[in-house]
Formats: C-alpha cells, structure tokens, sequence
C-alpha cells in the first residue's frame, strides 16, 4: 500500500540531481550531491528523452563524506527498476545489476533505491551523488534529467531541511 | 514526518509526464494518467537551461486516458517552487490564482504541485488528469515533467505498479 501521507513536498525533500538536457559528446554529468544524514531513503529517479539508437551512458552512484566532491567512493547498488514503454505504460520492471546499467533507450524511466544503511556511515560517509557517464555513441541526441526524492525523514513538517547541506 | 515506508517504487507508481526536451515553440501535454487507483498525484516540473519564457502551467481533468475524452479544468491553488535548484531543496509555497501560474524564466527551477484525487470531478466521470506547459516561445528551453501517485488503494508492489496509463 502506499503509505506516505499527504504532500510529498512536506513530507519528502525532492532535488535536482541533474537538470534536464542534452548529453555532449565526451562529457559525463555529475549529479547534485545529496545528504542522507537526515532521511534514511533515497530514491533517484532518471529520465530520458530523445536518445541516439546505439547509444549508452553508465549510471554509477557515489557515496561521500560530503555533498560537495571529496573523498567519494562507489555505492553498490544490486537492483534497478525501468519502465522503457512510457509514455504508453507506467509499469516498471526491477533489473539485477552490479553497481551499474546503461541508459539506452528514448523515453525511459529509471529508478534506484537507497537506503541510508547502505552507506558506509561508520567511515562518514552520509553523502550520495549520481553520475551519468559519457553517453558511448553519441550523434545528437541523449536528452537526460534526474532528481532524488528522499524519503523516511526524521524529523517532520512542512519546512523541510535542506538535503544539499550535510 | 516522512512516512511512506521502503522503496517508492514499491509504494508509488512513477510515470514521466512529459521526457526532457527541448520544448522551444512547443506545447508539452502531459501522459493522461488516471487516479482510479491512487488518492493522490505529485506532479514534478524540472526547468534546465533556459533561454527565456514563461509558459503557463495548467491542469485538466480527463475521462479516460486514451482517445478523445471529455476534458475540462482542474482546479489547483498551490504550487511549490525551488529557484535555488540543484543547490537547495526548499520549497516556497505560493497560492495560485484561477488554476494557472507561469514557469519562471529561470534556470534550474523545480516546481511542484500537489493534487488529490478527491478534487477531480468524479461525479462525472473525472477520474483521469494531465498537466498541459503552454510553448515558451521559440527558446532553448530544457524541461522534464514526472508523476508520483501515491496513496494507492490496493497493497503490495504490484497495485503500485499497476498501469496509470489505463484507466
């Protein structure tokens, strides 16, 4: 069941992990980094748009010390769900992975969840940061965005704490 | 406090609304997805580069998600804006006036609306929704949309995952 209440802008601090746009040529995308000091659940959600056939940008997560580049680190993440019928279908499909999938389709949707335990917190590191890779192939077109919604906060109310501070 | 529980994609259905594009003198309308199954939809508008513009923002309600169905307005009174994205996740809660706001013509803006179910028309039938950004004119635009319907009726993942796309 879908338990979360209310709004999910008082409720979940949604983020900007990558604007939307077009991939350049040789030019990976470092996503916002995001603080999970104080929620203990991400979700990052990535869609694509007009994308090139036979092109493919790896997506690779980062946990760090903080949310500015420092001591990062490869998250291990084993799952990833996609929906790459949309706009026909919202269905997602869950996929096994080894800390890495392409995005390679026009259109898709793309979803990995993380949990704050996860994260190797006894080293510090309570921070995470998405990154698209360089998109391998391509001509024109990769439109691309991403966002993080981060989810199980610890403390409520409508004026959420700022996740892009650690 | 935030309470939904576990993976949102076992607890929410999530549908892109509109993919990032270049919407320069285009129209972006919405996937029509239907709230039969769910008490309540978030709908996400990320702005990236952005050249210049200020689209209205509109909702319409819809009794069915395919075909021609009969559409009308929905009306909304909130919206949430974030123009210190990607450096700030804090929303300013504004009041809308007569169901329609414009996009700033700013970089980086995340706004968000939050729409239950029970504000559709349902009486008659009302049961389905999109989101409608008027053309920015001819500019270099980048803007995504996306859904997030929550509250689902039914347990477990796969009421989650259920199809919105079909009413």
């Amino acid at each position: 069941m879908g338990n979360y209440a209310e709004q999910l802008v008082k409720n979940c601090p949604i983020v900007q992990g990558v604007p939307p746009q077009n991939m350049q040529v040789f030019t990976s995308l470092v996503g916002t980094g995001v603080s999970l000091r104080q929620t203990d659940h991400a979700s990052v959600i990535i869609q694509t748009g007009a994308w090139d056939p036979d092109t493919a940008a790896a997506v690779i997560v980062y946990e760090d010390t903080s949310v500015v580049p420092t001591v990062a680190q490869r998250l291990m993440f084993t799952r990833y769900w996609t929906n790459s019928a949309n706009p026909a279908s919202s269905e997602l499909v869950e996929t096994a992975c080894v800390g890495t999938f392409d995005l390679d389709t026009a259109n898709a949707t793309y979803v990995i969840e993380i949990d704050g335990d996860d994260l190797t917190a006894w080293q510090n590191y309570d921070c995470i940061r998405v990154m698209i890779g360089v998109a391998v192939g391509l001509k024109v077109n990769a439109y691309v965005s991403a966002m993080y919604v981060l989810g199980k906060t610890r403390h409520g109310g409508a004026t959420m704490m700022d996740a892009t501070i650690d | 406090m935030g309470d939904y529980a576990e993976q949102m994609v076992k607890n929410c259905a999530i549908v892109q609304a509109f993919p990032p594009i270049d919407t320069t003198g285009a129209i972006q309308t919405g996937t029509v997805i239907s709230l039969k199954h769910h008490d309540h939809v978030t709908i996400i508008i990320n702005q990236g580069a952005w050249a210049a513009g200020t689209p209205a923002v509109t909702l319409t309600q819809d009794t069915s998600c395919v075909g021609a169905p009969a559409v009308k307005a929905l009306g909304f009174t909130h919206m949430y804006t974030n123009t210190a994205a990607p450096g700030s996740n804090v929303f300013v809660d504004t009041a809308v006036v007569a169901n329609t706001f414009n996009l700033t013509a700013v970089a980086n803006v995340t706004t968000v609306i939050e729409v239950d179910a029970d504000t559709l028309d349902a009486t008659n039938g009302f049961d389905c929704m999109n989101v409608v950004i008027a053309s920015p004119g001819a500019n270099a635009d980048l803007i995504s949309g996306t859904y997030i319907l929550s509250k689902s009726r039914y347990a477990g993942a796969a009421a989650a995952m259920r199809d919105v796309t079909i009413d």
